[in-house]
């Protein structure tokens, strides 16, 4: 039983947290409802219902998590499948959207789930140029190709480069794959961009030994794959790892003169 | 040099001088924005995190502090400059879609891009920092996210490297197919 001071207070939450939900148009037909809740950066949490009725973040959460660079802790968490369930969250791969047959119950815990999340991830800040190597390294092949070997139309010399630069996986008879950072049009062919140059000395041997695993496994499958790796300076990297690239690997050093063209025949010769 | 270890609120002097402090430097840039890869919309776009120091924000916050953006599907691309683990200290906004608002000189506007400061001076009763709405005159209406990008960092005096303009990403166009 409540006394006077218990019920008010709770008329009072009740009141403050109905009237802090309302409604106003936005873009495409949908409209935005706001929430009484914050996000982990202090800003009110807000839900979408699109003019068909599906209710989603507008693709706050992951755009959120990419932003942050998390995605790739995001993809793999184990608890994904589970959070995903508990709060009635359904994912396109863009958005999250309430998950369909929900009860009135799954609105808020919805709305829960989705402030939540990015909390979960911790973001990776840029803090030196070097942490940017790779994007250095596609916007070499993008000015290059677009100078030196554009296509019969600047779409297609778009659309030529963006081939080029995407990651390339590849399934292993026995189930594995290895990821080519990029897509060399020979198919045999792997490059790794090889980045961390400016980080300790232990994360750059990590780095170069994950990265070199990838060419030394698709060898014990097919002999004929050439490997290739990208690099601002050999230099920049411990005497074991240079050995290692050097020994599984064909270098080639962006510093020098003649490398970035030299790359970039790589890339693009059949 | 930022101020000692021990908890301290951000006072409103500490934090007007932060918003003038000149330049504040971000030593990953110059920032790029990066395209949502699945939506067609040019203005579909990403700013990855980078760091940004300052001299003049309590440590808590120096230490942390970084520019980040993200887009809505309904509301455009959105700016924040926050500590890692703690609420915002700025944001910029391409559309205000909640009718009208004032912003700090008292002019009306509807949709249209603007930033949000805190106002420290001007706490509600709750105790939440109030917010400014700044609208510099650079700002249009429909602007693009790469000018908006552009307009803030001028704005707020962040100094990334940059001898441009913030460009929109090239956007790729298909995806590279799995080889089996």
């Amino acid at each position: 039983m409540l006394n006077p001071e218990q019920q008010r207070h709770l008329e009072r939450i009740q009141k403050a947290i109905c009237e802090s939900v309302t409604s106003y148009d936005v873009t495409k037909g949908a409209i935005c409802v706001t929430t009484p809740f914050l996000d982990w950066k202090g800003a009110p949490v807000e839900i979408f219902i699109t003019s068909e009725g599906r209710i989603t973040d507008g693709g706050d959460t992951i755009g959120q998590i990419k932003a942050l660079r998390a995605k790739e802790e995001f993809d793999s968490w184990p608890f994904l499948l589970d959070f995903f369930s508990k709060y009635c969250i359904d994912s396109d791969g863009i958005r999250m959207i309430l998950s369909k047959d929900s009860d009135e119950n799954c609105y808020l815990r919805f709305i829960q789930g989705i402030s939540r999340l990015p909390g979960f991830f911790e973001p990776k800040p840029i803090t030196t140029l070097s942490d940017r190597f790779p994007e250095t390294v596609k916007n070499i092949i993008i000015e290059i190709v677009e100078k030196k070997h554009p296509k019969d139309t600047p779409k297609k010399t778009v659309e030529f480069t963006t081939s080029l630069i995407k990651p390339r996986e590849v399934i292993l008879k026995r189930g594995y794959s290895v990821i080519s950072d990029l897509s060399p049009i020979r198919e045999s062919r792997m490059i790794e961009i090889i980045s961390h140059a400016k980080a300790t000395k232990s994360d750059r041997a990590q780095h170069v030994r994950a990265k070199v695993f990838n060419p030394v496994l698709w060898k014990l499958e097919n002999p004929k794959v050439e490997a290739f790796s990208i690099l601002h300076d050999i230099a920049d990297y411990p005497p074991d790892s240079r050995q290692l690239l050097r020994h599984e690997t064909e270098v080639i050093e962006l510093r020098k003169e003649t490398g970035k063209d030299k790359f970039i025949e790589i890339l693009i010769s059949r | 040099m930022p101020m000692g270890d021990q908890p301290i609120r951000l006072y409103p002097q500490i934090y007007e001088a932060w918003l003038a402090e000149k330049p504040k430097m971000i030593p990953g840039g110059p920032l790029e924005l990066r395209p949502v890869e699945d939506l067609e919309d040019p203005n579909a776009v990403f700013l990855e995190p980078y760091s940004v120091i300052s001299s003049k924000l309590p440590k808590h916050y120096a230490e942390k502090l970084i520019i980040f953006g993200h887009h809505n599907e309904f509301k455009g691309f959105k700016i924040w400059v926050t500590p890692k683990d703690y609420d915002y200290l700025l944001m910029a906004h391409q559309t205000h879609l909640d009718g009208s608002f004032f912003d700090i000189e008292g002019r009306e506007f509807d949709n249209y891009p603007h930033f949000h400061e805190l106002d420290l001076y001007n706490c509600r009763p709750s105790g939440e920092p109030g917010t400014r709405r700044i609208v510099s005159s650079e700002l249009y209406c429909e602007i693009t996210s790469n000018d908006l990008l552009d307009v803030f960092l001028d704005y707020y005096h962040f100094e990334d490297g940059r001898t441009d303009r913030v460009r929109l990403p090239k956007r790729p166009t298909h995806r590279q197919e799995k080889i089996v």
